[in-house]
């Protein structure tokens, strides 16, 4: 369960910058990490080689796959990240409307 | 020259691409990255950090789970894509070359394939044709009613025995056209 904030500052609409920002920085940081082309080795579409050369291709093949998921995800990824942040942001501003009304109404 | 050899599985399937996607998940590069947003504005006070982690991990959640199936969807279609050509890049020795295949024949390609079978039998006059080489009705000469009625039997055997036998013809269809292409596939 998520606790409910009083007091976080967000920004007033989350804006297909936003969006744009999150893509990158998430395809940055899967790409870092290693995370994206990780998760195609544990998906075991491919049995890794013995051999140096085959293990080359095994990464081309790997990053090549990685590559062409993220870019066809990309503009959902922006679509999707804008109106969820934006959906719970808004949520978020409700709380901290009701309660502030709360705390002004007499005792 | 001869490309090196990487193993793969046939077919990259859903279970495949929902492992995929979990794992990618898994680790903590989607809060990064939305922490660079700057959506949140991440707050001075030490006792709010927990909240704002908190929102930070309910976004992320709520994007994966709005994404995951298209995450799966895309990664099956590209991987079964990229498996594909890797199989094809080395065939100028192969003898004879290989035949391009869909990576799955689906209940779909089946049903396309019954239901041509049928208009065929119907457009070209090829079921009337086989259906009289059996001389199960006679045709009853200088009377057209007659000749009208022994055409609405024929029609009658025609359809009822296409409905019959469709589902069946499906999971053939399926069958053997799958093992056939994957043979086709796994030629070296």
């Amino acid at each position: 369960m998520m606790a409910m904030s009083n007091k976080l500052d967000f920004v007033k609409i989350v804006t297909r910058e936003h969006g744009d920002v999150f893509a990158d920085e998430w395809e940055e940081a899967s790409r870092s990490s290693g995370s994206l082309t990780e998760a195609s080795t544990k998906a075991r579409i491919m049995t890794w080689p013995d051999d140096e050369t085959d293990q080359t291709h095994f990464h081309e093949i790997e990053h090549e796959i990685a590559r062409r998921v993220y870019d066809e995800l990309r503009d959902s990824i922006i679509d999707t990240y804008v109106r969820i942040a934006n959906e719970v942001v808004t949520r978020e501003r409700r709380h901290l409307v009701r309660g502030a009304d709360a705390a002004r109404k007499p005792q | 020259m001869t490309l090196p050899k990487v193993e793969m599985v046939n077919v990259v399937t859903m279970a495949h691409g929902r492992d995929f996607a979990e794992f990618w998940f898994a680790g903590s590069d989607m809060t990064e990255a939305c922490n660079k947003t700057k959506v949140l504005k991440w707050p001075e006070s030490e006792e709010l950090h927990a909240d704002y982690l908190d929102l930070e991990d309910d976004i992320c959640d709520r994007v994966f789970a709005a994404l995951k199936d298209q995450i799966i969807e895309t990664f099956v279609r590209v991987a079964n894509a990229a498996i594909d050509a890797e199989r094809l890049a080395d065939d100028t020795e192969l003898t004879p070359p290989r035949v391009q295949t869909v990576p799955t024949v689906t209940v779909e390609h089946a049903e396309m394939f019954v239901d041509d079978i049928h208009r065929g039998l119907i457009d070209t006059g090829g079921f009337v044709e086989a259906f009289s080489e059996t001389h199960i009705l006679k045709w009853p000469d200088d009377d057209s009613a007659a000749q009208e009625h022994l055409e609405e039997m024929a029609d009658e055997i025609r359809d009822r025995l296409f409905e019959e036998t469709r589902p069946v013809i499906v999971e053939a269809f399926v069958r053997i056209a799958s093992d056939v292409t994957l043979r086709e596939r796994r030629r070296r």
